[in-house]
């Protein structure tokens, strides 16, 4: 009986697919399993990898949801400092499925974090999403008055999407002892106090991990039937870890937990794919060359060859794509300003 | 005698039309202006002139100034005060912001994007910044003392306009709550960023607006607006009359003044 690998093709094997392959060749790591187009209305989430899909999908003609735009009169420095133009809401960065699961209950109105507002000398931040506001608001009312606004915004964004695109990023956050509230950021290093009666540190393992997205895509499936989900892990390692490990030890095992969350999810659900661009970035088949020299950051090259590698898979151009809406423009009526200066100036 | 310069783009001319009926005695103005394009276009030369030179680069342009100023080209030098008139439109760009974004406890009419006051703030610094004119007229204190006025917001004829150009505008003003506050608050940024340039920001006379930031139809140029054979035409909602350049040169006249007694 002839062996089983005998009918495998040249991508089953790492002699062809990896250690022939031409240096830099994303060779064909990604095959969809269902197609994205520039009509599907998509939501983006997740770690700050996640920021760089969103940016190239909007770049190149998607229809990347922004239910919090920023006028393009304001420029990036401003807009982006405040967490506009990053993801579809301005919920900044979403490192643990707990926190994207919180979200979309508090939006639904099923959930209150604790403590949801941190004070820093005499100034009032958002504790889901404190870097937000450099320098914080005036009151706690006005950044609850701020939260809810947000709230609703996100709820319309998620419950209205096609595709909801999220980057698995930590493992690792903290979180309220007593109601088990999830914080993207430890209590104290922009706003809050830490106590450590109050807060604890908390790895998530691939169990809680998995409930906790799978418990975020029924609830979201619950109201919106269509949505499907494109995971990805964030190539980016840990930039610290509380785990009392080595952080390169710390960042195997978050991304190890991750990855596997990723691959049942897609062996479980049907409308659930998975974008390897985890894969793509760390090959060794790249040497390193998609990291910045800080070793963590990926390069913009690197974030050019992950989105390339997407849409060459979903067969669609990459080039930047001019939106017709609102293509079509009127006259400026600044250019019929010759009259009015004859006029004035005859005289 | 106040020997003052007046130098702008095609909103110079309401100005130059209304100037007669305010001017003070011993103020001498000299106007040099062009269309939009053409003051785009518009070089620092020898001798402290500005505007066209001899040279073969954009003759077209220079063809338009001379017809309208009977020079190329004006000397800034010798001047008491210099008025910049027309380019900054600043406001335009809050209207686009503010048709998409709240400000909160100062307008809340349920737009998808709510702006602390903080941030409202640093748009509004931002927007100044971008209005700033060239930097050649920054800081410039071997000529005279410099103030920019802006363009004037569109007349509110634009209400009965499908121009896309002032859909922000339009939106707004179905809605004009917090409005005034929101352009007060941006013409605070822009005196205070055009002063760290050296330059003093007149902000368009209040008393020809609307609550929306709009200027009143009255002072809409003659015949313009929108034409009445047909909305394919879209009118002329920018060019303001002999009435508006009056209220400009009032606004304009104790600037001017306190610069000859300094």
């Amino acid at each position: 009986m002839a062996s089983p690998y005998d009918t495998l093709p040249p991508s089953a094997f790492w002699k062809s697919a990896v250690q022939d392959r031409a240096p830099l060749d994303p060779g064909a790591l990604y095959t969809p399993r269902f197609s994205a187009n520039r009509v599907q209305r998509i939501v983006t989430a997740g770690s700050c990898f996640a920021q760089h899909i969103g940016r190239e999908l909007r770049r190149t003609g998607f229809n990347v949801v922004d239910a919090e735009p920023m006028s393009s009169v304001i420029p990036d420095s401003v807009a982006n400092d405040h967490g506009y133009r990053l993801y579809s809401a301005r919920y900044g960065n979403i490192y643990t499925p707990a926190q994207l699961a919180q979200l979309y209950n508090e939006a639904s109105g099923r959930f209150t974090p604790a403590e949801p507002v941190w004070e820093n000398a005499g100034r009032f931040y958002d504790a889901q999403r404190p870097g937000l506001d450099p320098g914080g608001l005036g009151t706690a009312e006005e950044v609850l008055h701020h939260r809810a606004h947000h709230l609703k915004q996100v709820k319309s964004a998620f419950d209205s999407a096609d595709l909801f695109v999220f980057t698995f990023g930590l493992t690792e956050a903290w979180v309220h002892k007593a109601t088990g509230t999830v914080y993207p950021t430890a209590p104290g290093t922009i706003a809050g106090q830490f106590d450590a009666d109050t807060f604890a540190f908390k790895n998530f393992d691939v169990v809680e991990v998995l409930a906790a997205f799978t418990g975020f895509m029924k609830q979201l499936r619950a109201i919106n039937k269509k949505m499907r989900f494109l995971v990805t892990v964030s190539p980016v390692p840990l930039t610290a870890t509380a785990s009392g490990q080595h952080v390169e030890v710390a960042t195997a095992y978050s991304k190890a937990v991750l990855r596997a969350v990723c691959g049942k999810l897609v062996q479980d659900y049907d409308y659930v794919d998975y974008f390897p661009s985890y894969e793509l970035i760390t090959s060794l088949n790249n040497r390193g060359i998609y990291y910045e020299v800080n070793k963590r950051s990926v390069s913009s090259h690197g974030v050019d060859q992950a989105m390339k590698l997407f849409f060459d898979a979903q067969k669609i151009s990459s080039a930047t794509h001019v939106s017709q809406i609102g293509a079509e423009t009127d006259e400026d009526p600044e250019l019929r300003c010759e009259e009015a200066l004859l006029e004035a100036f005859a005289r | 005698m106040t020997n003052a310069l007046f130098i702008g783009n095609s909103h110079l001319a309401a100005l130059k039309l209304g100037w007669p009926e305010a001017a003070p005695q011993g103020v001498d103005v000299t106007f040099f202006g062009a269309p939009k394009q053409t003051w785009l276009c518009f070089t620092p030369l020898p001798g402290n002139q500005y505007g066209f030179g001899e040279s073969g680069k954009f003759r077209r342009h220079r063809k338009v100034v001379e017809a309208l100023n009977g020079v190329g080209s004006v000397k800034l030098d010798g001047r008491d005060a210099i008025v910049l008139i027309g380019e900054t439109n600043a406001h335009a760009a809050l209207a686009n912001l503010l048709s998409i974004c709240d400000i909160s406890g100062i307008r809340e009419s349920g737009a998808a994007t709510l702006l602390s006051v903080e941030l409202f703030a640093k748009c509004c610094r931002a927007l100044a910044e971008k209005a700033l004119p060239d930097a050649f007229w920054w800081n410039r204190a071997d000529l005279a003392p410099i103030a920019v006025m802006p363009q004037p917001a569109p007349a509110e004829t634009i209400r009965a306009s499908t121009n896309r150009t002032y859909w922000a505008w339009n939106q707004l003003a179905a809605n004009p709550t917090g409005l005034t506050t929101a352009h007060e608050a941006l013409d605070d940024a822009l005196t205070l960023t055009f002063a760290a340039k050296g330059l003093t920001y007149l902000p368009q006379p209040a008393i020809t607006l609307t609550e929306a930031g709009l200027t009143q139809a009255d002072f809409l140029g003659e015949g313009r607006g929108v034409p009445q054979d047909g909305e394919d035409k879209r009118g002329d909602h920018a060019h303001m009359n002999r009435e508006y350049g009056a209220h400009c040169a009032a606004h304009l006249i104790p600037w001017l003044t306190g610069q000859s007694q300094n």
